[in-house]
């Protein structure tokens, strides 16, 4: 069991490392910005957690698409705290905040897979923050569409 | 004309309707229209953020890609190679969004780029490909991500005319909002202005038409009443009798100034509702046509006065009543007495040979026992015999004495009272007037009385005897010229059947002709010689008989005429001498 484990983490670090290393960093920091905790996620960890998935349209992609991956809420509890927003980091180091109400009341997934596989660079992977578009509306307005942020490098959670 | 009017009546019909529907759409059209700005303006501020931004973003990954690679190729470590790895994959995911994404889509210019963007991609793949495979720290790969810049070369050129296309269209886009922003000043305002004048037509034809109603209903109004003031003063002005009666309880609601000269003013008078009941009983009871009547009336002085009128509905005061006109006949009546006085006369002139004949007779047998007395005087006879020949001259004188009573009775002027008599009392005294003319005539009269002397009839007793009278002188002339072969003979029957007594004078002379028939009881109709008859019988007979309350009618029996008078008996203490 174990071995076979390793092996799975074993094939998936061979199969990604040509590419980058698909990880987020994950960081929980009071207002005053003194540092509570840090983690490092990846694609394993990430696919340990509870699975979500959002099957919707977007504005970048054509036709319907499946994002699955967990909650932004799990990430956000992961260390016990409560916070109140994170501020979301892209590779390009685009920058967006998203407040808690946002993952509190809606099923927001920072999805690891687009149609059931792994998301590359190049398709704005390997993170991509979704909302369920086709379910609320409002979410196609454009305050909402800057905080679906794609490959996402890392997530700072602001606890007050 | 009609036609005309039908034509505009529709018209004005639709007009209004028109006007609403054109109010409301224009309403909807001016909400749509704001709805829609709304939209355009939401898209448009979209649309210039979001084309600018991702030419922009796609442009920035370009330049920080070539910084990428001129490092890399000037020193292709291994932390260089990932870093351009990284570089190209982010340049390489905002190739599509130039084209896929919505604000892209906007762009006519941007899409007509997506093949040439295309083959970019296909090119980065490629180099991303690749770059995994290069050795770092390599002469050879240094040469090789060096011809890539020229390679990326014709990108940079492409994304750079895609923000400058981006960057224009901004430009356009927002004098495009700008002009937006000023139209639905002028168009909702027209809207709006012609949706307003529309409803003010549509209250302004509707006030029309309601002045217009309004004025028709007036005039009908006043013409309603201008009639019914009409109405009115010709009822007042009528000098016939005219009462108007509510049929829901029979009460009086009107009463013109003949009817109350005739019986009171005041509505509420007792007498007002005996005349009402006399009234309805005589219309319902009358055998003249539906509505007539013909009825007596005794007023409040005692005076009995000889009605006819009508009976109809009308509307009156705004409901159906019953008005009740009356004509006062009693004058009518009185020329009627004159004629048939004038009647008598003539009938007294033709009998006068008859009276003289009937008086000689008893004067004969006086001048007779007159002459014997005297010889008895002289020849000193017995004194016995000579009172005996004075009685005979005393029964004789009492005989002719009896006749003259009789034409003075007949001749008499009938006065206007009604009293109760006994019916054969008066019969058997008419029968006495003729009863010499049928002897003289050689006509048979048989008599049968099956009434009592008791039984007793209201009227006038006089005119009764003539009516009579009047009957068994026509039985009489119905014999003249004409030869027969038996005994003429006259029937008078008289007889009882409770609430009436029935009068039959028949013959058998050969009864009246049918064109004759129908016009028997009318004046002067007559079947006589100018100078036997007046054509006046009749009709008076008729008059007189209804003034009993009766009826006359006349038939043709197996062998001659007969007429039947029918007249209500009288209960043994009249009504209106309790009262």
């Amino acid at each position: 069991m174990r071995q076979k484990a390793l092996l799975t983490l074993l094939l998936a670090l061979a199969w990604t490392m040509p590419a980058l290393a698909q990880t987020v960093a994950l960081r929980w920091s009071a207002k005053d910005g003194h540092s509570l905790a840090e983690r490092t996620l990846d694609l394993a960890a990430l696919d340990a957690l509870p699975q979500m998935e959002i099957v919707t349209s977007t504005p970048w992609t054509e036709g319907i698409k499946r994002f699955t991956g967990p909650t932004l809420l799990d990430l956000a509890r992961l260390t016990g705290f409560d916070p109140a927003t994170v501020r979301v980091a892209a590779l390009n180091d685009f920058v967006s905040s998203i407040p808690a109400t946002d993952w509190k009341e809606n099923s927001i997934v920072f999805s690891t897979r687009l149609d059931g596989k792994s998301i590359r660079v190049r398709e704005n992977g390997p993170f991509w923050i979704m909302y369920p578009i086709n379910k609320r509306g409002e979410f196609a307005q454009l305050n909402y569409r800057s905080r679906m942020v794609w490959q996402v490098k890392s997530l700072d959670f602001v606890v007050e | 004309m009609i036609s005309w009017s039908n034509k505009a009546r529709v018209k004005l019909r639709i007009l209004p309707l028109a006007l609403i529907v054109t109010t409301v759409c224009l309403f909807a059209a001016t909400t749509l229209l704001y709805i829609w700005q709304n939209q355009q303006r939401a898209v448009m501020s979209a649309t210039v953020q979001g084309s600018g931004w991702v030419a922009y973003q796609a442009q920035l990954e370009y330049v920080k890609s070539r910084v990428e690679m001129e490092r890399a190729v000037a020193r292709p470590t291994g932390t260089a190679l990932e870093a351009l790895q990284l570089r190209l994959e982010l340049l390489r995911s905002r190739l599509p969004l130039l084209y896929q994404a919505e604000e892209g889509k906007l762009l006519n210019e941007i899409a007509s780029l997506k093949s040439g963007v295309q083959e970019f991609e296909v090119m980065l793949d490629t180099m991303l490909d690749r770059l995994p495979t290069l050795a770092p720290s390599e002469i050879a790969t240094s040469e090789e991500i060096g011809t890539w810049l020229d390679t990326v070369e014709p990108l940079g050129r492409t994304l750079q005319s895609v923000l400058m296309a981006a960057v224009a269209y901004n430009g356009d886009l927002y004098r495009r909002e700008r002009e937006l922003a000023a139209m639905p000043a002028i168009v909702p305002l027209a809207l709006l202005f012609i949706s307003g004048a529309s409803l003010a037509g549509v209250l302004l034809l509707q006030a029309w038409r309601d002045r217009q109603r309004l004025a028709a209903v007036e005039a009908a109004t006043a013409a309603l009443t201008a009639m019914e003031e009409n109405l009115r003063a010709v009822i007042e002005a009528v000098p016939a009798s005219m009462t108007v009666i509510d049929p829901r309880n029979d009460t009086v609601s009107f009463i013109n100034p003949a009817a109350a000269t005739m019986v009171d003013a005041s509505p509420d008078h007792p007498d007002w509702q005996r005349l009402i009941r006399a009234a309805l009983e005589a219309a319902r009871l009358g055998d003249g046509p539906r509505g007539t009547l013909k009825m007596t009336f005794a007023k409040a002085n005692g005076d009995v006065v000889s009605l006819c009128g009508t009976l109809c509905s009308v509307i009156f005061e705004g409901r159906a009543q019953t008005l009740l006109v009356l004509m006062d006949e009693t004058r009518v009546r009185d020329a009627d007495l004159q004629l048939l006085q004038a009647a008598k006369l003539a009938t007294l002139g033709e009998l006068s040979t008859a009276i003289a004949h009937e008086l000689n007779q008893p004067l004969a047998v006086i001048r007779m026992a007159v002459a014997n007395a005297h010889r008895m005087l002289a020849a000193d006879g017995d004194r016995t015999a000579i009172a005996g020949k004075l009685d005979r001259v005393s029964s004789q004188v009492e005989r002719a004495k009896s006749i003259i009573d009789q034409i003075r009775r007949y001749g008499r002027i009938p006065s206007d009272s009604l009293d109760r008599f006994s019916l054969r009392h008066a019969i058997e005294l008419a029968v006495g007037f003729v009863a010499q003319q049928y002897r003289a005539s050689g006509i048979r009269l048989t008599i049968q009385l099956d009434i009592p002397p008791e039984l007793m009839v209201v009227g006038e007793q006089a005119l009764f005897e003539q009516v009579i009278v009047n009957l068994l002188v026509n039985a009489r002339d119905a014999f003249q010229e004409k030869a027969l072969d038996h005994v003429p003979s006259v029937w008078l029957r008289a007889r009882s059947n409770g609430a009436e007594a029935v009068i039959e004078v028949e013959d058998d002379a050969g009864g009246i002709g049918e064109e004759m028939l129908l016009k028997l009881f009318e004046p002067f109709s007559t079947t006589k010689s100018v100078e036997k008859g007046t054509g006046l019988g009749l009709s008076l007979a008729r008059s007189v008989v209804r003034q009993m309350n009766g009826q006359i009618t006349a038939g043709n029996m197996w062998a001659g005429a007969c007429f039947t008078v029918v007249l209500p008996v009288s209960a043994a203490v009249p009504a209106r001498e309790a009262a």
